[in-house]
């Protein structure tokens, strides 16, 4: 076996380093999905009536869909029956500060290491917590609430801030949008909520980390993020799940609103568990997520780094409707072994001058099969767009695969639109350059897999980047092409 | 089209029991809900030409009418010709290039037919296109051509298809390029029914060891449907060449499907389109590299005026074993009109990582600067825009290394673009 197999071996029979579990007293909905269960969700959430309707609804329409094939995935049969919808620490008492918090819980975060306490004093970010469905710990609040800067969990946001929720719930992603987004509006948990007032500039970087604890729990979070006039957040989700041997399913719903003169920045680093090396477990992660440019001059910008989940079904999309307004999307999309992503953007012109930027990296390793599916759709009435995309893709091994299905669908005549795609491996004569200057191989393929992912990476918060950098080069050690 | 009942009496009807048993499994698995469709015919709704009650069914006029005769002398630019009409082979018209051989499918020798029974419905699409399964059953005359080993043709042969007496007419041919040779083939369709009408026709092409296949067309349909699918299968060391040129037409659909099948194979695509008026032009290709070291290089240009819409779709496969293969494809577009649209969707499917694959597609208009510049030099607004359009097309019109084919396309794509003139 020559040096490189033996390091692409190694790396590949790498356990998942965040595969651990932690026993709470969990509160857990029995098995199986019916109109009752949508009750009981909405139940135990003490939700208002309004809410019930919408949920029943969304239950029907979803009850005549059917699981849609057309993504490049190899999805195996998935029994909606045979998961809990609801599962939520048992609550032992109302939480002020951070010292009544679970000490398990206080564990759990140190393992994934985001101290809360450590978190708030250090660092500045306001960490909403969501673990297995319900938000545990909020920190920064009141100073956000000064700024008038709503951010909480969903079902706080529900019973607080009630209109806001109702006024723009399904407004992004209707609950009619797609079979994913019909469940999870059925029988979504929690998730996050936010609401930048007119004129705010949120001075810090918003965060939610989701973690899929108790196993056999479907996790199906909504977030929904409403920037209203000339206001300006930036909001990281971070996702790691435990080691399972079943597959579990991820159904979560993320909507973004940007009124006019309004910039939202969204970045996710998703390093699920991707199954084992002979594709066995891992996390089924089907994600609905949309933000529309409502307003004139509004930018929504949409960067994630997927390392982890075993199927990946993800389209961030923007809905660029007010003039002038921008939308971008940047995304390094990691597998390798037996995981499979299908992801991409879809970025839909309606206002006059609106403009978009794709930046797509995919890299695939071992056995896996990664897709770029994207769509550009510039409508008649959206003169003078402009879009440029780029995806990439780089493979390493020759038993992995990499596709690419962009859509352009353009209907106006003074827009201008650019696609270009490359499939390559890691040259030899890049190998050789770094080599000769005295680096170790390993190192050499760090440097032009950084160099590769560079456009997106530069793009996250710093929080995440190094974070990002770290996971890509741990990913790709030794594998030349 | 009465479908079902019209395709059934028509199978009953063929006398080889080989092509009936075929014919027959075809029917069989005809996909009459279309919904395998529905993704490769997203933008192009060919389909509704079922609803539009043509007549299959037809009987074979001896007789080709005076127009004919004088439309086809206009076409006839070469030494070797081949005439159809209906979709029925008249080789007495024809002038048949020498160590070359012409037949219809029914009249070959036993020890002929061999070669193209093993081609016959093997490397079309029959399985998973419409169409091209609706051209399999009713297709009149299959024309064979047969090259020689190491024949080299300096002339090209031009095929000449006309739709002169029915609703539906339907042309089908199989080319077998023996090892070595050389032919170019220049292929055109010429309607003379004055009534909205329905052509499909599908091409099955062998190329076997350093064979060498040049292959034009020039579409221009008028008001009328088009179908039109070429299925290429190369062997090693084998060159191909391929200028699709199209130029109008409710809607025309080109399927453009290259198997590289061995070591070393070499194909290029080249496409142009301009159309105008309310028009629909459809280029489909595929590319599949199946063994190592083969190249591939895709390009298609469009001028989409009027209210025409263009769409293209190119897929690119590299299966695991070609490795260092090399594949380009791009597509570039220009939308002259508020009314016209562009849908492309260029598609890369790769599973071995040796290989060097890009593709680009823009879609855009004219550039401002560029007619700015050359009116400042006192050229007209007219002209500079016409000057530009044709540069854009010269792109395409370089590739083309026979003088005299080149100078044949440039022609008509220079009367095509003036007709741009007014926008």
């Amino acid at each position: 076996m020559s040096k490189d197999d033996k390091i692409l071996k190694d790396f590949t029979s790498k356990e998942y380093e965040h595969g651990w579990s932690v026993d709470f007293e969990v509160d857990q909905a029995p098995n199986g999905l019916n109109e009752d269960i949508v009750r009981l969700i909405s139940k135990k959430k003490e939700e208002p009536n309004w809410l019930l309707e919408w949920r029943l609804d969304a239950f029907e329409t979803f009850k005549k869909m059917k699981m849609p094939n057309w993504a490049n995935l190899k999805i195996p049969e998935i029994d909606l029956q045979s998961i809990s919808y609801y599962s939520a620490p048992k609550k032992k008492k109302e939480l002020k500060s951070m010292d009544e918090v679970d000490p398990e819980l206080i564990k759990t975060f140190e393992k994934l290491g985001i101290s809360l306490q450590e978190q708030k004093r250090l660092s500045g970010v306001a960490v909403d917590a969501v673990i297995d469905s319900v938000s545990i710990g909020t920190t920064f609040k009141d100073k956000l609430s000064e700024l008038g800067i709503i951010f909480c969990s969903f079902s706080e946001a529900v019973k607080e801030h009630p209109d806001l929720v109702k006024k723009y719930l399904g407004t992004v992603i209707p609950s009619k949008d797609n079979y994913f987004a019909a469940l999870n509006s059925a029988v979504f948990s929690d998730g996050s909520f936010c609401y930048i007032p007119k004129g705010v500039r949120c001075p810090m970087e918003l965060s939610t980390y989701f973690r899929i604890n108790a196993s056999n729990t479907g996790q199906f979070e909504r977030t929904l993020i409403i920037a209203d006039e000339s206001s300006y957040v930036s909001y990281l989700e971070g996702c790691t799940a435990p080691m399972r041997d079943e597959n579990q399913l991820h159904a979560a719903v993320v909507e973004i609103f940007a009124a006019s003169n309004a910039e939202v920045k969204y970045s996710t680093v998703q390093n699920w568990y991707p199954g084992d090396k002979d594709g066995k477990g891992g996390i089924y992660n089907f994600v609905t997520k949309r933000g529309i440019c409502s307003g004139d001059n509004s930018k929504i910008s949409w960067t994630q780094v997927e390392t982890g989940s075993a199927i990946t079904w993800k389209y961030p999309s923007c809905v660029l409707k007010g003039n002038n307004s921008i939308g971008e999307f940047y995304s390094v999309a990691v597998t390798n072994n037996y995981q499979q992503a299908d992801t991409g953007t879809k970025m839909v012109h309606i206002g006059k001058n609106t403009k978009s930027k794709i930046i797509s990296k995919g890299i695939s390793a071992g056995n896996s099969q990664n897709s770029y599916r994207g769509q550009v759709k510039v409508m008649n009435r959206a003169s003078n767009s402009r879009n440029f995309s780029q995806c990439d893709s780089l493979l390493l091994g020759n038993k992995c695969g990499a596709h690419t299905f962009p859509y352009i669908d353009i209907d106006n005549k003074s827009s201008m639109v650019e696609h270009e795609a490359t499939t390559s491996k890691i040259g030899e004569d890049q190998i050789f350059y770094c080599l000769q200057r005295g680096m170790d191989e390993e190192n050499a393929i760090a440097l032009i897999v950084n160099g590769y992912a560079k456009d997106v990476l530069k793009q996250l918060p710093m929080e995440f980047s190094v974070e990002a950098q770290k996971l890509l080069s741990l990913t790709l050690e030794g594998s030349v092409g | 089209m009465n479908i079902t009942k019209d395709l059934k009496k028509l199978v009953s009807k063929e006398e080889d029991i080989n092509l009936k048993n075929k014919k027959t499994d075809i029917l069989d698995s005809l996909d009459l809900t279309y919904s395998l469709q529905k993704e490769e015919y997203k933008y192009t709704p060919l389909l509704k030409i079922v609803d539009k009650k043509f007549d299959l069914l037809k009987e074979n006029k001896d007789q080709i009418s005076q127009k004919s005769y004088e439309e086809v002398a206009k076409f006839v630019n070469s030494k070797f010709y081949l005439i159809s009409v209906d979709g029925y082979f008249k080789s007495e018209l024809s002038n048949i290039p020498p160590k070359v051989k012409i037949k219809k499918y029914s009249e070959l020798e036993r020890e002929e037919k061999d070669t193209f029974e093993n081609m016959y419905q093997k490397h079309d699409d029959s399985k998973s296109d419409f169409f091209s399964s609706l051209n399999s059953i009713i297709h009149e005359d299959c024309l064979t051509i047969s090259v020689d080993s190491n024949t080299v043709l300096k002339e090209h042969i031009t095929i000449i298809n006309i739709n002169e007496n029915y609703d539906v007419n339907n042309y089908r041919k199989m080319i077998f390029c023996d090892k070595g040779s050389e032919i170019s083939i220049f292929e055109r369709f010429i309607n003379l029914k004055s009534d909205e009408n329905f052509s499909s026709s599908v091409s099955e092409i062998y190329q076997a060891e350093n064979s060498k296949l040049n292959y034009y067309s020039a579409q221009d349909f008028k008001e009328n449907y088009h179908y039109n699918s070429i299925n290429v299968f190369q062997k090693r060391d084998s060159v191909s060449n391929f200028f699709t040129m199209s130029f109008s037409g409710s809607i025309v659909r080109n399927n453009l499907n290259i198997c590289l099948h061995d070591k070393s194979c070499y194909t290029n695509m080249y496409g142009f389109y301009a159309m105008n008026d309310k028009s629909l032009i459809d280029n489909h290709t595929s590319v599949d590299h199946v063994d190592e070291n083969s190249l591939s290089n895709e390009h298609y240009k469009g001028i989409m005026g009027g209210r025409s819409n263009g769409v293209f779709n190119g897929k690119i496969f590299v299966r695991k074993k070609a490795q260092k293969t090399n594949a380009f494809q791009s597509n570039n577009n220009i939308i002259l009109s508020d009314k016209s649209k562009v849908n492309t969707k260029p598609q890369l499917e790769i599973w071995a990582d040796d290989v060097k694959c890009s593709h680009g597609c823009t879609v855009g208009q004219m550039d401002d600067d560029a007619i700015f510049y050359l009116m400042s030099r006192g050229i007209s607004r007219k002209d500079s825009i016409s000057l530009l359009l044709s540069a854009f097309s010269s792109e395409i019109i370089e590739k083309i290394t026979d003088e005299k084919m080149k100078s044949l396309l440039t022609e008509l794509i220079k009367k095509q673009l003036e007709k741009f003139n007014d926008e």
